[in-house]
């Protein structure tokens, strides 16, 4: 918890305020419930440094976590990097499962919110596809773009062969 | 010379108390000997500086004038410049020579301004410390033992230094604000589309946003001036006339309410860091301001919904880098797929590849609504926060960062503790709002900041609170001591 004299100089602004309450008064703090299976987790499995424990201090008390989570598999994460076409070496995919599952972890306490009746944002400003006539604006620059190429040849960008 | 701000070296170089391209040597000579122990630099275009030093004065001797005419910056490593390599911090791009300007170097090019090269960064910006550069950590200038916080981490430990006045950043989750707020700096980021993106290397489009850190707000509003606008390059540029940001500078902040969100004083924050945002807000008063409580109750939601939404698009955009037409190639490839396989994973770092391995299963078949869609939905819960909020206030007010600059090497194996010190300033670029970090004290000798929070295109409100406030207080001009001489 926050110092007496925190409390006094932050009462003292919220008491300046029209309608102002206590910071930090009882339990409604900081409503992080949603994180307190992740930082249980963080707290049974990782060495941690001392900024997460001051952080995790406040997130003690619930150890139900691991049913909630959707461990990924190590063939779930070869699975992944074909598909990001990322070449991972028995060595990268034992240690990226783990550090994955720990992400995601993190990231499955979104389903405890309620998004019912919400819109995706997509844009901050809502603003939409700008369209433009449909003209040509560029000049063709292939000879100075692919002088940063690995391999061309007669203008063409050269690849192993695809076709036998 | 280097201990001048942007400002000063403007209405220097107008005095003609000193040249652009004298200053220009000056700086390159200091970055010479004092940088090898900061890393803070990728690339100094020393030629190409004192090539745009001699035009800037040759521009002056004809009779121009403009503010930033001969004034020197560098830019953060992921704007595009014409000719010079742009690495964006990665083995990836260490090859790469850009064949364009990105249209926030070209607008600063022609205001003048005289660039000195190019500054390290976290690898494709992904990063809150700058140690997962390719090309080695930054060191924070006020402790060579610590992070400068990243992922402008070079910015901010090379204006922290004194090796130039101002640098370019960009900020997706906090990566202008929090290196500012850890080194002592003024950082904005501005509205999500105030400044183009074109250019800019792509990490997570929907929340990537150009900004700057300087050494006080004034300096800020001389470069978002000039950075500022649309552009009809990038399709999510807004085109919204640019405010007069150096005019606002000087108005009152009588009758200002700010808005204290209960929510960045909970456990979690360094208590000493809570008591210098609580005097910070208190010199405000003494000014003319109005305090009161609020809540931003979906803050907390944050961090998940930006650990979807921002590997998600940098799993797309980086989708680019297939070893073809630029950047790296791996050797011998057997066919095209180990060509693809192989460039990749030998040239993106490790958190470059964790981000892209998130983004691509949350993006795969039969998750997308479960994780980027229901991100995208939380994000609107907290832009409604903020909606609801600035219906009682003018701007928010809150500490930058939980804790104070931390050891390099700290949290290297603990990606998950990393993305947590972010948790005060995601929030704005979900929403898209503007957000600067301004100087407010020390603990035990490191630099914390404050961050200000205001509706949609109100940077100018931000700079103007800033800059009263750099008035009021002498924070801001402290310098760290070994850097100075």
């Amino acid at each position: 918890m926050a110092s007496d004299t925190l409390m006094k100089r932050v009462g003292k602004i919220a008491a300046d305020s029209n309608n102002g309450r206590d910071f930090g008064q009882g339990s409604d703090v900081l409503d992080c419930s949603f994180l307190w299976p992740f930082m249980a987790f963080l707290n049974a499995v990782l060495d941690r440094s001392r900024a997460v424990t001051r952080l995790s201090a406040l997130f003690y008390g619930q150890a139900d976590f691991l049913e909630n989570l959707m461990a990924l598999e190590r063939s779930d994460v070869e699975k992944i990097a074909h598909l990001a076409r990322l070449g991972l070496n028995e060595a990268d995919i034992e240690r990226t499962t783990g550090t994955l599952n720990d992400i995601l972890g993190l990231i499955d306490h979104m389903q405890a919110v309620n998004t019912d009746h919400v819109e995706p944002l997509a844009h901050p400003l809502e603003a939409v596809q700008r369209l433009r006539p449909d003209e040509v604006t560029e000049t063709n620059q292939r000879d100075a773009y692919q002088t940063i190429a690995p391999a061309v040849e007669n203008g063409l960008f050269l690849v192993p062969k695809v076709i036998e | 010379m280097h201990m001048l701000t942007l400002a000063e070296i403007s209405r220097a170089l107008s005095a003609k108390e000193f040249s652009a391209e004298e200053l220009t040597r000056v700086l390159l000579t200091r970055i010479a000997q004092v940088d090898p122990q900061l890393n803070s630099f990728i690339t100094v275009t020393e030629a190409q500086a004192i090539e745009q030093a001699k035009a800037a004065d040759q521009r002056r001797a004809q009779g121009e004038t403009g503010a930033l005419l001969g004034a020197p910056i560098a830019h953060k490593d992921l704007f595009c410049t014409q000719g010079v390599r742009t690495s964006c911090g990665s083995k990836m791009l260490d090859n790469f020579i850009a064949p364009y300007n990105a249209t926030v170097v070209q607008k600063l090019a022609d205001a003048g301004v005289v660039s000195l090269g190019k500054l390290n960064m976290d690898e494709f910006a992904m990063g809150s410390a700058n140690e997962s550069s390719h090309y080695g950590p930054v060191r924070n200038p006020w402790d060579t033992s610590r992070i400068p916080g990243g992922s402008s981490g070079g910015s901010a430990a090379a204006v922290a230094a004194r090796l130039v006045p101002a640098a370019t950043g960009t900020d997706t989750g906090g990566s202008i604000r929090q290196p500012a707020a850890l080194t002592n700096l003024t950082g904005l980021k501005p509205t999500y589309g105030r400044i183009s993106r074109w250019g800019m290397i792509a990490y997570a489009s929907s929340l990537d946003q150009g900004g700057m850190l300087a050494r006080n707000a004034e300096d800020c509003a001389l470069l978002l001036q000039a950075m500022a606008g649309f552009d009809p390059k990038d399709s999510t540029s807004v085109d919204q006339p640019v405010d007069d940001y150096l005019a606002s500078l000087e108005k009152p902040l009588a009758g200002l309410r700010i808005g204290l969100p209960k929510e960045y004083f909970g456990e979690g924050l360094d208590s000493r860091i809570a008591d210098l945002t609580l005097k910070a807000v208190e010199e405000l008063k003494k000014l003319g301001a109005t305090v009161k409580e609020i809540s931003l109750p979906n803050m907390q939601h944050a961090i998940p919904a930006y650990y979807v939404i921002a590997p998600a698009e940098a799993s797309s955009n980086l989708s680019r880098y297939d070893g073809v037409r630029f950047g790296y190639r791996c050797e011998d490839p057997a066919d095209l797929t180990d060509l693809y396989k192989r460039s990749r994973a030998e040239g993106f770092g490790d958190e470059v590849r964790r981000r892209i391995m998130v983004g691509t299963y949350a993006l795969s078949a039969g998750y997308y609504d479960a994780y980027y869609l229901k991100a995208q939905r939380i994000r609107r819960l907290i832009k409604n926060d903020f909606m609801a909020a600035f219906n009682e206030v003018d701007v928010i007010l809150g500490p930058t960062t939980p804790s104070v600059a931390w050891k390099l090497g700290e949290k290297n194996n603990d990606p998950v503790a990393e993305y947590l010190m972010d948790i005060y300033t995601i929030t704005a670029n979900l929403a898209g709002v503007p957000g600067l970090s301004m100087p407010a004290g020390f603990v035990d000798g490191l630099p914390v900041g404050v961050q200000l929070l205001a509706p949609y295109f109100q940077e100018g409100r931000l700079l103007n609170i800033a800059h009263q406030y750099q008035k009021a207080t002498d924070w801001h001009t402290k310098a760290p001591t070994g850097f100075l001489e």
